[in-house]
């Protein structure tokens, strides 16, 4: 088990250098950021200048090596935009996407749950065909079109909740709403794909010849195989929400990590995106992680290896 | 149990059972057709019959554990209670605690996540709640040493992966007879295990019906598993009961023509090899195509035009004995017809070897962790033989032996560790490029699962055709020639695979490995899927095309029957060694290794009187993990003859001057 940890580790390490590279390649192969700096009647000796002063005139090895050397040390420089530290700038908007992923995740996972299983434990036909077909259309629907009628009806028609920022409780609600409501539907199907294909499993043949109850069958003995395919999704999912929730984000003004990236990108404001698609590799990379280990806890057989 | 009823009168009576599943088109397709019989207490009740011919969902239905849709009509009386009609909570208290059930797959029968020791301490909870855990561990741990569950104690806490086939089964019978049921169900039970260690599980069920006294239903196809251990026995025919009666009366003076070639089509220990097997021709009817009449109809050598027609009832044919064939007269000649004999082949001892093997190692890396130290899995560990021109040489042994392993190898589909393949003289590694293109035209394979080893896409004319296109030599006519070579009509190649029932896919795969004229062909497993009539019709045809063709068979099964009546010569092999090597008689009728003689006795036989060794040694234990082999001998660990000397050398395969060879230190007989 210590070998398996240990071997992830170095695994997600490497995952990360992968990263860092990449984003340091496209920075420079993505336009050149002097020009950019600079106003359109800058002269050719005022970007000159620019570049010195950012360093960018330095062999590319040279500064590939700084890059990563202050990478792993969480720094990516200051932003070209704000001038203040990149990386700060992003901790500082992490808070408000990790309350706004971990509530949206907790509420369409937690009900996605109690739904699937009350539709396993009562085996009703109406419920799994209302809540399926609920599902389905809320997942049809994009997220910026659904925040937009819920902002429509809830904030303009209604005047229930805010429209846009971030602050209390009720600011917290439509955004929380539009992305749990799609999580909702997606855990939904994959609960109910796991437990089809769970029914037709001879131990559940067992469980039924040894004169076992339908409730008991559903919760002790496909639950937790059911939940295995569940957990990799989950996992990974949880890391593409903490990572920014890009559209809501901008749709419900929330100034977290997504909507930061948005305007970094329109600026070209290289050491926030850098700082960005780094951390969200890093939270990536660490779900994984933890996916890995927590499915050696669940099953069994995955341990033994 | 809630219900009394008199003590005497049939524990379970099944009266007119049909049961029909839906189908595409909003039709129902009848599966089970007007099925009767009864079982009396302590009685073992045998259902026999090839795969489709509803021996399984019969049971089923009786259980009520069909699958939704499933139309079940009829009655199931159990202590004259109708379970068909009986509330589901009712039947739920019947469910393992007066009726219990053995599957066929006892790894995907288990639930993988749980443990064991909950897993089977769950049925008695449902049963009888309320007891401490305490009370349920030491109750569980009494029933896994029942089943013979070495260090219950330890094993409680451990999963179904960490058990071998042989012990989940166990576990399984730990299960069903924890509330001491009437009736025990037992579907194919030891259909997925090796044959030592079916004859540890058939042991372990006949010691606790001894021990509680209680029915059972023994679902199978093996009709000697029936002989040794059913009272009475019903035969399935294409969902429909051709006829049932005591045992013994069944097997000795049987009635209905199926029946009659069903126990034909076993190889019989005692026939002269020189013959056909006893095939039932044509395939069995899918529910879709059956006859309106009898079933068998389109099969039977005793067929009158009324019987397309008219669907003959089960009758008394003798006290207790009931057939469903209006035309029946038992043992009349006509329903066995003479069996064709082959013809001769030149003697072997002249001709020149097609094959050689010599010292033959084959061994997988295998790390234990990430940091763990590197060991090997012996799966072939020096392995000498030779095969000759016209000869088959069988190699027998238990999953694990290293047979399949071994042929892969000849293959050239693995590897070699060490050791020299020679094919018609051309040593492995010679040859490079074309020559060895070339070379490999000389040995063709069949595998076991025609379902798997003929791509579904392509038409069967094309499936012939591939090998011949790859070495330019397509023609359209060589294609049905070969079709025509394996009983197919030419026609048949403008279907797909899906089109055709399991033997006739087999004969398409042979047909594909024919289509190059091969020297030699590596059957493994060949005819291991099919059931018992068709079976007999592969091998008949295999021997005929070795007559005609002068082609060399190294046939790996672990059917000890077929291999007995296909062979020349025999190599039995245990943990990746042979173990015994001889000419077919020696090996079966004058085994010399312990090993063989414990394979050859745990075969359940049809014919008592036909068992090459009369006493059945029934082995302990478990094929060790090959990863980490026994010192000395490899089968001392389950050997009953082993001594001291056996833990310290490995006994060399060395033998007598006629070619008998064994290797074991007290060599027996």
């Amino acid at each position: 088990m210590i070998g398996f940890v240990l071997k992830r580790c170095l695994q997600a390490l490497l995952t990360l250098l992968g990263v860092a590279t990449v984003a340091f390649a496209l920075s420079t192969l993505g336009g050149d950021p002097a020009t950019l700096l600079s106003s359109a009647d800058s002269t050719d000796a005022e970007i000159a200048a620019i570049r010195t002063a950012y360093g960018l005139d330095r062999p590319l090895i040279e500064r590939y090596t700084d890059f990563m050397v202050s990478a792993a040390q969480g720094d990516f420089g200051n932003s070209l935009m704000m001038n203040v530290s990149a990386t700060q700038l992003v901790l500082d908007r992490l808070p408000a996407t990790i309350e706004l992923a971990v509530t949206a995740f907790v509420l369409g996972i937690g009900l996605a749950f109690v739904l699937g299983l009350a539709i396993q434990i009562t085996q009703s036909r109406l419920l799994k065909g209302a809540a399926l077909t609920l599902a389905f259309t809320r997942q049809a629907i994009p997220v910026f079109w659904f925040g937009l009628l819920m902002m429509m009806l809830f904030s303009v028609h209604l005047q229930w909740l805010p429209t846009m920022g971030r602050g209390t409780l009720a600011h917290l609600v439509l955004p929380a709403i539009t992305l749990a409501s799609y999580e909702l539907g997606l855990y939904l199907r994959l609960i109910n794909a796991g437990f089809a294909s769970e029914e037709r499993q001879e131990y559940v043949r067992t469980a039924l010849a040894k004169g076992q109850t339908r409730t008991k069958i559903v919760l002790r003995h496909m639950l937790p195989n059911a939940l295995l395919p569940l957990i990799t999704v989950a996992g990974l999912n949880l890391g593409h929400l903490l990572g920014g929730t890009v559209v809501a984000e901008v749709v419900f003004s929330w100034p977290g990590v997504g909507r930061l990236l948005i305007q970094a990108v329109s600026q070209r404001d290289f050491p926030v995106i850098m700082a960005c698609v780094v951390l969200m590799a890093a939270i990536f990379v660490l779900m994984n992680l933890i996916v890995d280990l927590v499915y050696a806890l669940v099953d069994p057989r995955v341990r033994m290896k | 149990m809630t219900t009394q009823t008199p003590e005497h009168g049939p524990l379970l009576e099944v009266r007119n059972l049909s049961v029909s599943f839906p189908v595409p088109g909003g039709k129902l397709l009848r599966i089970i057709e007007d099925v009767s019989f009864s079982i009396a207490r302590h009685e073992v009740f045998s259902i026999v019959g090839e795969s489709g011919s509803g021996k399984s969902v019969t049971m089923m239905a009786v259980m009520r554990l069909l699958p939704e849709g499933a139309v079940v009509t009829g009655q199931v009386l159990y202590k004259g209670q109708d379970l068909l009609t009986m509330q589901p909570e009712t039947l739920r208290r019947i469910r393992g605690s007066g009726i219990s059930m053995v599957f066929q797959e006892p790894m995907s029968s288990l639930n993988p996540v749980l443990r064991i020791g909950p897993q089977i301490a769950e049925i008695i909870d449902i049963h009888h709640p309320g007891q401490t855990d305490a009370a349920l561990r030491a109750r569980v741990a009494e029933l896994l040493g029942l089943v013979g569950v070495p260090s219950p104690e330890k094993r409680y806490d451990q999963y179904p992966h960490e058990f071998s086939g042989g012990m989940r089964q166990r576990v399984m019978i730990a299960m069903a007879i924890a509330n001491e049921p009437d009736l025990i169900i037992a579907d194919e039970p030891t259909t997925a295990l090796d044959v030592t260690i079916q004859a540890q599980v058939m042991e372990v069920l006949r010691d606790v019906r001894a021990a509680t006294g209680s029915s059972m239903v023994l679902i199978t196809h093996d009709l000697g598993l029936v002989a040794e251990n059913a009272d009475r026995v019903a035969v399935t025919y294409g969902g429909r009961l051709a006829e049932q009666g005591q045992c013994r009366d069944v097997f000795a003076h049987p009635a209905h023509p199926y029946t009659v070639g069903l126990l034909q089509s076993v190889p019989d220990w005692r026939a002269p090899i020189d013959r056909e097997l006893a095939a039932i021709p044509g395939q069995p009817p899918n529910p879709t195509n059956r006859p309106a009449g009898c079933a068998f109809s389109t099969r039977c050598p005793i067929a009158r035009d009324s019987c397309t027609d008219i669907r003959p009832e089960l009758a008394p044919v003798a006290d207790d004995h009931m057939a469903a064939c209006p035309w029946t007269r038992p043992g009349e000649a006509a329903m066995a017809p003479p069996r064709a004999s082959l013809p001769p082949r030149p003697a072997l001892s002249q001709a020149e070897d097609v094959l050689r093997v010599d010292g033959l190692r084959t061994h997988f890396a295998l790390r234990t962790g990430w940091f763990g130290p590197r060991s090997a899995v012996k799966a072939v560990d020096g392995v000498d033989l030779q095969l000759r021109r016209g000869e088959t040489l069988g190699i027998v042994g238990e999953s694990g032996c290293g047979k399949s392993t071994l042929g892969r190898t000849i293959l050239d589909l693995i590897p070699p560790t060490e050791g020299r393949i020679s094919i018609l003289g051309a040593p492995n590694g010679s040859l490079r490029g074309r020559a060895l293109r070339q070379a490999r035209r000389r040995l063709q394979v069949v595998f076991q699962d025609p379902n798997s080893s003929l791509d579904p896409q392509m038409s069967v004319h094309e499936i012939v055709a591939e090998p011949l296109r790859i070495h330019g030599d397509y023609t359209p006519a060589r294609v049905d020639e070969l079709l025509g070579q394996v009983g197919l009509d030419a026609s048949a190649g403008v279907r797909r695979p899906s089109a055709f029932s399991g033997g006739q896919r087999q004969r398409i795969a042979i047909a594909r490995a024919l289509a190059l004229q091969p020297d030699i062909m590596l059957l493994d497993e060949a005819v291991s899927a099919l059931d018992v009539s068709i079976q007999a019709q592969i091998v008949n045809l295999l021997m005929t095309l070795q007559r005609d063709l002068g082609l060399s068979y190294l046939f790996i099964s672990h059917d000890l029957s077929v291999v007995r009546h296909i062979s020349d010569t025999v190599a039995v092999m245990y943990l990746g060694k042979i173990v015994e090597y001889g000419a077919r008689d020696d090996i079966f009728a004058r085994p010399r290794h312990p090993y063989t003689r414990a394979l050859l006795s745990a075969v359940p036989v049809l014919r008592p009187e036909d068992g090459a060794v009369s006493e059945r040694v029934v082995l302990t234990g478990d094929l060790p993990n090959p990863a980490n082999p026994p010192s000395g001998c490899v089968f001392r660990t389950r050997c009953p003859v082993a001594r001291d000397l056996c833990a310290q050398k490995m006994p060399a395969l060395t033998g007598q001057a006629d070619g008998h060879r064994f290797a074991c230190h007290f060599p027996q007989g």
